[in-house]
């Protein structure tokens, strides 16, 4: 029996790349996915790196691949969509090293903008193939075999594994270290010179035509291996409805089975192309196939178009309507979708648990401590007084635009808020605007939108969040980070410094605890023409707490019960957790007050003090 | 109540930043220890920043398990806070259920800016208690502020599922994990927490249905 760990799904997934003899890991952190780089980044040989963005991660690694390395790329399902136009050329060219890319997707969006389903940009548009782990053992399992499959078919494989695979944890089973190759650069300019260049040795056929016939020709030597794949198997039961269960669909399905105490027809399937034969040989028996993927009707689409072109009578149902179209797979749904087509199963389903009273949700907002609630406090002032927009970015300064503060006005993906700013500014409404942006969100991809702020001569003020972090993800590092992901010194780069550079009108570093601080350059900034930098810069609360460095001196406050006179401009522009409101007062709560102190100077008239 | 189902199924909730996560992972390495099949399903990305954070814990003698306990079939239902025991009892409830709560009330951001309200807390044990087939609650916050740590609320919490004899899980068990997981100076903190929270179940009063 191999030694057995207990690992997140995303630790083995890390493990297992280390078992295939991977030497370069890149990508960028977001959750889902975020502990398989620094799962690897533990093993000294390995060349692990947080990069700017998910686009620079995947060409790293492609890099790597030029020279028989092994490398894999992780992101998460948003950063999958910054890496498409690479992608659409590297799958082209194909692959020399094994190059694998983990793209984790958050189906239900519990911790995303959106719920995206990678499979569609990796196989439907790039025709890469793709695994779709059901738990973590198989993601490990997956990750090293496409490794070994990427080699032989010179492609990028992809693996796909949803949040609940990711942050499961179970044991897995441990094997030994494979030995890379040794690294060899060899030219090849047919292949790794993507242009529109005419092939005489084909005819005067265009170049990128040939490599997209070489990538169809693939195809079929992709169905092959899928055929022979442990990842897809059949297994029998009663009756002739077929659950065809996807990736984690499995799980669900087996779960609803053992819930329900009947074994029914099963097709699991964890490979794109699918195993045509196989899909076959299980349709042919069955009457109607229910298809349990995550989130959208991938498969079910292909099963169609497969039984159209074979000529196979059977009613295919899924995600496109017979299930819920949105959200995560659960259990539940199963067990629904089961009940629906065998009725005298209705009973055996766990009954709801009655409620009359309200359970208030629980949104995240800024932990107390945090800097940045004084930035957004001086900053909805400021706002408010100008009438000004506030446009947001990715991180969790975001949660400024929920309750109670509701500051800024739109949130899409990593770096739109700069240029979304510079649109209201261009579309004539009289209005200051204002771009809040965090800092490894502002290397991502922001500093773009700032760029071209400063060169087409737009006025708006864009306020950078500089923690040294990537706190919404569990503190990974970035370019203006002064460690990487080991905790070794790196250079950090300096984000007033550059925009000075760049030509920004000013950029003014400030600290964001220190409330009047941030006010006056926020005046100064909106009166101005041009871009106005202001880059808030403190370490994270969460860090510094850590460190015990702190960004201010702890002291006990007090307010005074008689002074407070109901105003809530603690609660609407400041939104501190420890600052409770009831019957038109104030008070503080002691029990997770941090001392910061900062609602000192937010309380107009004195009522909160120092002790 | 003793569960002989198989697997057992542990649902562990709170708000970000108060040590569930640690929770599930000392509950599971020690079941691991006692030669079960463990999995945990955990959500995260909102931890720290008042959120709601919640692991599903699962243990098998006979196989390996997925890491989401399915709606209805919780068996016990830890909870750091008690809103977050009610959130979870309406998921993943039934009636053989048994619920240890901290009940230590955080409040939602919409319920500081008065959008919402928190349940009259006397209305919310009786909602908790009316749902669990055996309800507790313990001031574990409390506790680990006279102990100088109010963190080690959910270790306190651990105590008490220990003395109730849910898990086969003894208190030497958790006594090695806590050796095994924390550094030499945090563990005797530990300890003590673990303590206080079994002497409390006992003195303790039951709410049963």
């Amino acid at each position: 029996m191999t030694e057995q760990e207990y690992l997140m799904g995303n630790e083995a997934m890390g493990r297992g790349a280390i078992e295939a003899g991977v030497k370069v890991v890149a990508g960028y952190p977001g959750t889902p996915i975020s502990e398989v780089l620094e799962y690897v980044s533990k093993y000294p040989d390995i060349r692990a790196e947080w990069c700017i963005n998910e686009k620079v991660a995947l060409e790293i690694c492609m890099g790597a691949s030029l020279c028989n390395t092994r490398s894999l790329a992780v992101m998460k399902h948003n950063g999958t969509n910054v890496v498409l136009d690479f992608l659409m050329h590297l799958n082209y060219t194909g692959v020399r090293g094994g190059l694998v890319l983990i793209s984790g997707d958050d189906p239900g969006a519990l911790s995303s903008q959106n719920e995206e389903d990678s499979r569609i940009i990796t196989r439907l548009n790039a025709h890469l193939p793709v695994f779709d782990p059901w738990c973590p053992q198989e993601a490990k399992d997956m990750v090293k075999a496409a490794f070994e499959l990427s080699e032989e078919t010179e492609l990028c494989f992809v693996v796909r594994p949803v949040t609940r695979v990711c942050h499961g944890r179970s044991t897995i089973g441990m094997e030994g270290i494979k030995k890379g190759k040794a690294p060899r650069f060899e030219d090849d300019r047919s292949r790794f010179i993507m242009s529109a260049v005419k092939e005489t040795r084909a005819g005067g056929v265009l170049r990128p035509v040939i490599r997209h016939r070489w990538l169809n020709e693939k195809q079929p030597v992709l169905a092959k291996v899928m055929e022979a794949s442990p990842f897809n198997h059949i297994e029998d039961g009663e009756g002739k409805i077929g659950l065809v269960a996807c990736g984690i669909g499995y799980a669900f399905v087996k779960e609803a089975e053992k819930i329900l105490g009947k074994k029914f027809p099963i097709l699991k399937l964890g490979t794109l192309p699918l195993p045509r034969n196989k899909v076959l040989q299980f349709a042919r028996k069955m009457d109607r196939l229910v298809v349990y993927e995550d989130s959208e009707a991938v498969v079910e689409g292909m099963l169609k178009q497969m039984f159209y072109d074979e000529g196979v009578q059977v009613e295919v149902v899924g995600r496109s309507g017979f299930l819920p179209p949105e959200g995560e797979l659960s259990t539940t749904i199963v067990l629904k979708s089961l009940a629906g087509l065998y009725p005298e199963l209705e009973k055996k389903i766990p009954a709801t648990v009655p409620l009359e009273m309200k359970v208030p949700i629980r949104t995240r907002t800024q932990c107390v401590g945090c800097q940045y609630r004084g930035l957004l406090h001086a900053l909805k002032l400021t706002a408010r007084k100008y009438k000004g927009v506030v446009t947001g970015d990715i991180g969790c300064y975001d949660a400024g635009s929920f309750l109670p503060l509701e500051l800024q006005s739109t949130i899409y993906c990593m770096g739109s808020s700069i240029p979304m700013a510079s649109g209201i500014a261009y579309s004539g409404c009289e209005q200051p605007v204002f771009a809040i942006i965090g800092d490894s969100t502002f290397f991502h991809n922001g500093v773009l939108g700032l760029l071209n702020a400063i060169h087409s001569g737009v006025d708006l003020v864009a306020i950078v969040c500089d923690n040294r972090t990537t706190a919404m993800t569990g503190f990974q590092p970035h370019p203006g980070s002064d460690i990487d992901v080991r905790g070794e010194p790196a250079m950090a780069i300096d984000v007033a410094g550059l925009a000075t550079a760049a030509g920004a009108t000013s950029a003014r570093v400030v600290n964001p605890y220190d409330i009047p601080q941030v006010k006056e350059a926020l005046e100064k900034a909106v009166k101005e023409k041009g871009v106005s930098v202001i880059v808030a810069t403190e370490p994270c609360y969460l860090v510094s707490r850590r460190t015990g460095e702190l960004g201010f001196t702890p002291r006990k406050v007090v307010l005074d019960e008689d002074l407070c006179n109901g105003c809530k401009i603690c609660v609407t522009y400041f939104g501190c957790p420890s600052i409770h409101f009831s019957d038109g007062k104030a008070t503080i709560d002691y029990g997770t007050c941090v001392e910061c102190g900062m609602c000192v100077e937010v309380c107009q008239i004195g009522a909160i003090t120092w002790s | 109540m003793v569960y002989h189902d198989d697997p057992l199924n542990l649902v562990i909730s709170g708000v970000g930043g108060q040590g569930n996560i640690l929770l599930s992972r000392l509950i599971g390495r020690s079941l691991l220890r006692k030669g079960y099949h463990v999995a945990v399903g955990e959500t995260l990305g909102v931890a720290q920043r008042g959120g709601a954070v919640m692991s599903n814990l699962r243990a098998s003698k006979k196989m390996p398990v997925g890491p989401l306990i399915p709606e209805g079939k919780a068996h016990i239902i830890l909870s750091l806070e008690p809103l977050e025991t009610l959130r979870m009892l309406v998921r993943y409830g039934n009636p053989q259920v048994t619920t240890i709560t901290n009940f230590n009330p955080l409040f939602p951001v919409s319920v500081l800016s008065r959008k919402d309200q928190y349940p009259e807390y006397d209305a919310l044990k009786e909602a908790i208690a009316k749902l669990s087939a055996s309800a507790w609650f313990l001031d574990a916050t409390g506790m680990g502020l006279e102990l100088g740590a109010p963190i080690v609320a959910n270790v306190i919490i651990l105590g008490g599922l220990i003395s109730l004899n849910l898990l086969p899980l003894t208190r030497d068990d958790i006594e090695e994990e806590l050796k095994a997981s924390f550094s030499p100076d945090r563990v005797e903190l530990n300890l003590k927490a673990l303590n206080l929270g079994m002497e409390s179940i006992a003195s303790n009063t039951q709410v049963s249905n």
